[in-house]
C-alpha cells in the first residue's frame, strides 16, 4: 500500500515536473487578460526590445531613460490612445531576441516592437515580425535591413545604417584636401559597412585609398595595426570601430605610438561615442568623427533635449537614449491624428509619412524602404565650458540617403559591403 | 510490489507524461507552445552530450559546433533554393563532417583533455561561421530561412519535436543497452581493462562520438527550423556550455535529465528573464546547490532520494523516475579506478 503511494507520489512529482514550464509562467507574463485597460482611450501596447543584461547591457539602460525621459515628457495619453510599454531583454543574444520578440506579439499582444539594436537581432526580429504582421521601428545600423532583406513592416526609426554615416565621412576627407587614405575597421558587418561607405564616397570623390587593414572584434591589443598604420604615407585615416573598448584601445595606442599626431583621423559614429570620450580622456580632443547625433549640437531642439537628459539623469544622452526618442516622436506623430487604432501595414505607411523635422533628428524624411534619409553631422570632439567633451557640430550633410548619391537600383544589385567588396 | 507491477508503474508514468505534453498545444498559448519546441530542441542537443557522458564518461563542451555545423548546412542549401531533401542532405553531409572531425581529433583523449579538444572544435567552426561571411553571413547570420509545408504553424512543429525527442530517447536507451552501449561503459569504467581485453578503444569513442554527433545534427537542423534563421551564436561557447550544464543539472547518464535541465534552463533564460533581470545568477546558484547536494543533477538526487526514503520503509524499491541507461546504475561511484 505505502509503495502505492510513493509510486503515485512519483507519478504526481513527475507530472509537476513536466509542469513546471508553464505553470508559473501564466502568473509572471502578465498577458494582456491580466492588464487594467484604463477607462478613457483605446490602449496601444509598445514593446520594447533591448539588450539589458550580457556584453551591451548598458544600452538597454540608455534606451529605459530615454524612453522614460519621452513618457514624461509628452504623457503616456496621446489623440484617442493611451501608451502601454513592455520591455524585454534580448540578453544580447539573436535568439533570446526571437523569443521575446514572439512572447510581445503572442502574449501580451503589443501593437508595435521598437528595438532590437544589435544587428544579428534585429534582422531576425525583422523577419519574424513581418511574419506575424507586426510593425518593427528597428534601431539597428545593419544596412540590408532597408536593403537587400527590406519589409514593408520595418522601419529603421532609430538609426541611421552604418555606411549611411560614414558616407559623408569620405566625401568631407576628400574636401579637406586629403587624396590618399588608409582604413581600419572593425572585421564584422558593422565595420564592413562603416569602412564601405568611407572607401565609396572618398573613391568617388576623387581620393585613392591604399590600405585596408581589419581586427577582429576582440582584440585587446591594436599596437600591431596602429604601428603599420604609422608607416604608412597616406592624407588621412579612416577608424571604423565597434565604438566599445576597442575604441578605447585605438585612441591609446594611437597616442602612445604618435600617430593622433601625425596623421589626421576621421572616424564613424561610435568611435568617439560619449562612453570613450569619458574614458580617454582629452587625448580624444579634436578627433573628427560623422553620425546623425552629435550631443554637442547647438541646434535648439537637440541642445534642449540633452540638458533635460543630464539634468535628469546626470550623464549626457548616448546615441541610444536619443534613438529612442526619436522613435517615440514619429510614433506619437502618427498616433495624435489616427481616429482608429493603426496596425500592421497601415501603421508603417503611416510612419513612413512622418517628416523628420518634427522629430530631435532635425530634418528629412523616411524612404520607400523604411530608412531614414536625414542630416549626417561631422562631428569634433570638443571640451565644454564644464570640462566635459563633447562631439560638436563642425559640417552637416544634409539628406544623406543610405544610397549616397549612387543609384538604388544598381547599388542594391550589388553585394552587401565585405572585406572583399567595399567600393560601390 | 512485484516485478511486473513495478513495469505497470513505470510505463505508466512514461505513457502519462507523454499524454501530457500532447495535450499542451491545446491548453497552452502559441508562444508557451513554442517555448516547449525550444526545450524539446535544447534537451536532444543536451542528450547527445549524454550520451557521451553518461555512457563513455566524456564530457563535451563544443557540441553546439555540431548541430551549427549542421544547421548552417540546412540554412545554406535552403537559400541556394535546394528543395527539402537537398537541404536535410546538406546537414546531413555537414554533421557526418563535424562528427568524423570531432570523432578523429578526440578519439584519443579523455577526461580534461577531451573536454578541451571539443572545446577547440566548437571554437573552430564558431570561428568558421563568423568569418566566412560570403557563405554563412557573418555576425548577420542566415535570416529568412522557413519550414517545410507541413510543419509550418508552431503546434505542427511542436509534435515534430516532441516526436522526434521521444523516438531519440528511446533509441539512445536502445545504444545504451547494446553491445556497443556496454562496451562504451566498460570504458568509461576502465579503460586500461578494456585495452587488455583487447577492445580498440579509440574506434570505440569514434563510434560513440559519431552517434552522439547524429542526435546533435538533429537538433541543429530543428534549432534552425524554429528560429527560420542561424548565427554564430549557435555555434558559440556560451551554448555548448549551456547544453553541457542542462545535462549536469538534469543528471548526466540518465534519460530524462537532459530534459529537465532543458526545461529548467529555458524556463529560466526566457521566462524568469521577463520579470527578474539577474536570471543568471539564479540559474548559477542553482547550478552550485545542485553539484553541492545533488552531484548526479536532479534526475539522479530525486531518484536517490526515493531510494532512500524506501529502504526506511523497508525493502528496495525499482526506479520510477531515473530510467537508467544501466539496468543498476552505479555512475560515478567506481569509476577511473584504473587511474590509482
Amino acid at each position: 500500500m505505502i509503495r502505492k503511494i510513493t509510486a503515485a507520489a512519483g507519478v504526481t512529482f513527475a507530472a509537476a515536473l513536466a509542469l513546471t514550464a508553464c505553470a508559473p509562467s501564466a502568473d509572471l507574463s502578465g498577458g494582456p487578460a491580466s492588464t487594467d485597460a484604463p477607462a478613457s482611450g483605446e490602449t496601444f501596447r509598445v514593446g520594447v526590445l533591448a539588450p539589458m543584461t550580457s556584453w551591451a547591457g548598458a544600452i538597454g539602460v540608455d534606451m529605459q531613460q530615454g524612453w522614460e525621459m519621452f513618457l514624461a515628457d509628452q504623457g503616456t495619453e496621446i489623440g484617442n490612445f493611451t501608451i502601454e510599454t513592455v520591455w524585454e531583454d534580448t540578453a544580447s543574444d539573436p535568439d533570446t531576441a526571437l523569443t521575446k520578440a514572439r512572447k510581445l506579439v503572442e502574449e501580451n499582444q503589443v501593437d508595435v516592437v521598437i528595438g532590437p539594436v544589435l544587428a544579428s537581432e534585429g534582422l531576425v526580429v525583422g523577419d519574424y515580425l513581418t511574419q506575424a504582421g507586426v510593425v518593427n521601428l528597428a534601431m539597428t545600423a545593419a544596412d540590408d535591413l532597408t536593403q537587400r532583406l527590406a519589409s514593408p513592416l520595418v522601419i529603421r526609426t532609430g538609426s541611421f545604417t552604418a555606411s549611411q554615416m560614414s558616407f559623408p565621412a569620405g566625401d568631407w576627407a576628400a574636401e579637406q584636401g586629403y587624396t590618399s587614405a588608409a582604413t581600419i575597421c572593425v572585421d564584422y558587418a558593422f565595420g564592413w559597412e562603416s569602412c564601405g561607405g568611407f572607401v565609396s564616397a572618398f573613391t568617388a570623390a576623387g581620393g585613392t585609398v591604399t590600405d585596408q587593414l581589419w581586427y577582429p572584434g576582440d582584440a585587446s591589443d591594436l599596437s600591431s595595426y596602429v604601428s603599420q598604420l604609422g608607416s604608412l604615407d597616406v592624407d588621412v585615416i579612416f577608424v571604423g570601430s565597434a565604438g566599445g573598448t576597442d575604441s578605447s584601445n585605438f585612441f591609446r595606442t594611437a597616442n602612445d605610438f604618435g600617430l593622433l599626431s601625425k596623421t589626421p583621423i576621421v572616424s564613424n559614429c561610435c568611435t568617439t561615442d560619449q562612453a570613450i570620450l569619458e574614458d580617454v580622456g582629452d587625448i580624444a580632443l579634436g578627433q573628427i568623427s560623422a553620425s546623425f547625433y552629435a550631443e554637442g549640437n547647438d541646434d535648439p531642439v537637440v541642445a534642449g533635449f540633452v540638458e533635460q537628459y543630464e539634468a535628469e539623469y546626470g550623464i549626457l544622452p548616448s546615441l541610444y537614449s536619443f534613438a529612442v526618442y526619436s522613435t517615440g516622436q514619429m510614433l506619437y506623430d502618427v498616433l495624435a491624428d489616427a481616429s482608429t487604432k493603426p496596425t500592421g501595414e497601415t501603421l508603417a505607411d503611416a510612419i513612413r509619412g512622418v517628416d523628420l523635422g518634427s522629430t530631435i533628428i532635425g530634418s528629412g524624411s523616411l524612404d520607400e524602404y523604411g530608412n531614414p534619409v536625414g542630416p549626417v553631422f561631422i562631428r569634433e570632439v570638443v571640451k565644454r565650458a564644464d570640462g566635459s567633451l563633447v562631439n560638436a557640430v563642425i559640417d552637416t550633410y544634409d539628406n544623406v540617403s543610405q544610397f549616397w548619391t549612387f543609384d538604388p537600383a544598381a547599388y542594391l544589385a550589388n553585394p552587401p559591403f565585405s572585406q572583399e567588396f567595399q567600393q560601390q | 510490489m512485484s516485478e511486473r507491477t513495478r513495469t505497470v508503474v513505470k510505463w505508466t508514468v512514461i505513457v502519462a507524461l507523454v499524454a501530457i505534453a500532447c495535450v499542451f498545444p491545446y491548453v497552452l498559448g502559441s508562444y508557451y507552445v513554442s517555448l516547449l519546441s525550444i526545450a524539446f530542441i535544447a534537451a536532444i542537443l543536451a542528450s547527445s552530450i549524454n550520451v557521451l557522458a553518461g555512457n563513455v564518461g566524456l564530457v563535451s563542451l563544443g557540441h553546439a559546433g555540431i548541430a551549427a555545423a549542421s544547421g548552417y548546412g540546412l540554412a545554406w542549401a535552403y537559400r541556394q533554393g535546394w528543395d527539402l531533401w537537398g537541404q536535410l542532405g546538406m546537414a546531413l553531409l555537414m554533421t557526418a563532417l563535424a562528427s568524423v572531425i570531432y570523432g578523429l581529433i578526440s578519439m584519443r583523449t579523455r577526461g580534461i583533455s577531451f573536454l578541451m579538444v571539443t572545446l577547440a572544435a566548437g571554437m573552430i567552426v564558431y570561428g568558421m561561421a563568423y568569418r566566412w561571411s560570403s557563405v554563412t553571413g557573418g555576425t548577420n547570420g542566415l535570416p529568412g530561412i522557413r519550414r517545410p509545408t507541413g510543419i509550418a504553424t508552431y503546434w505542427e512543429f511542436y509534435f515534430l519535436v516532441l516526436v522526434a525527442f521521444l523516438v531519440i530517447t528511446v533509441a539512445l536507451v536502445i545504444v545504451g543497452r547494446s553491445s556497443f552501449g556496454l562496451t562504451l561503459k566498460g570504458i568509461r569504467d576502465s579503460e586500461s581493462r578494456m585495452v587488455s581485453l583487447g577492445y580498440n578503444v579509440p574506434i570505440y569513442k569514434f563510434g560513440a562520438m559519431l552517434v552522439s554527433g547524429a542526435v546533435a545534427g538533429i537538433a541543429g537542423v530543428l534549432a534552425v527550423w524554429d528560429s527560420e534563421f542561424i548565427s554564430p551564436v549557435s555555434a558559440g561557447f556560451a551554448e555548448s556550455a549551456m547544453s553541457m550544464i542542462m545535462v549536469a543539472l538534469g543528471g548526466i547518464g540518465t534519460v530524462i535529465g537532459p530534459l529537465v535541465g532543458a526545461v529548467l534552463v529555458v524556463f529560466f533564460q526566457h521566462v524568469l528573464s521577463s520579470v527578474f533581470e539577474r536570471w543568471q545568477t539564479l540559474l548559477g546558484i542553482l547550478f552550485i546547490l545542485s553539484v553541492i547536494f545533488a552531484p548526479q543533477g536532479i534526475v539522479g538526487g530525486v531518484s536517490d532520494l526515493v531510494r532512500r526514503i524506501r529502504r526506511r520503509i523497508g525493502g528496495p524499491g525499482p526506479e520510477v523516475l531515473a530510467v537508467d541507461f544501466l539496468p543498476t546504475p552505479n555512475h560515478r561511484s567506481n569509476t577511473r579506478k584504473d587511474k590509482r
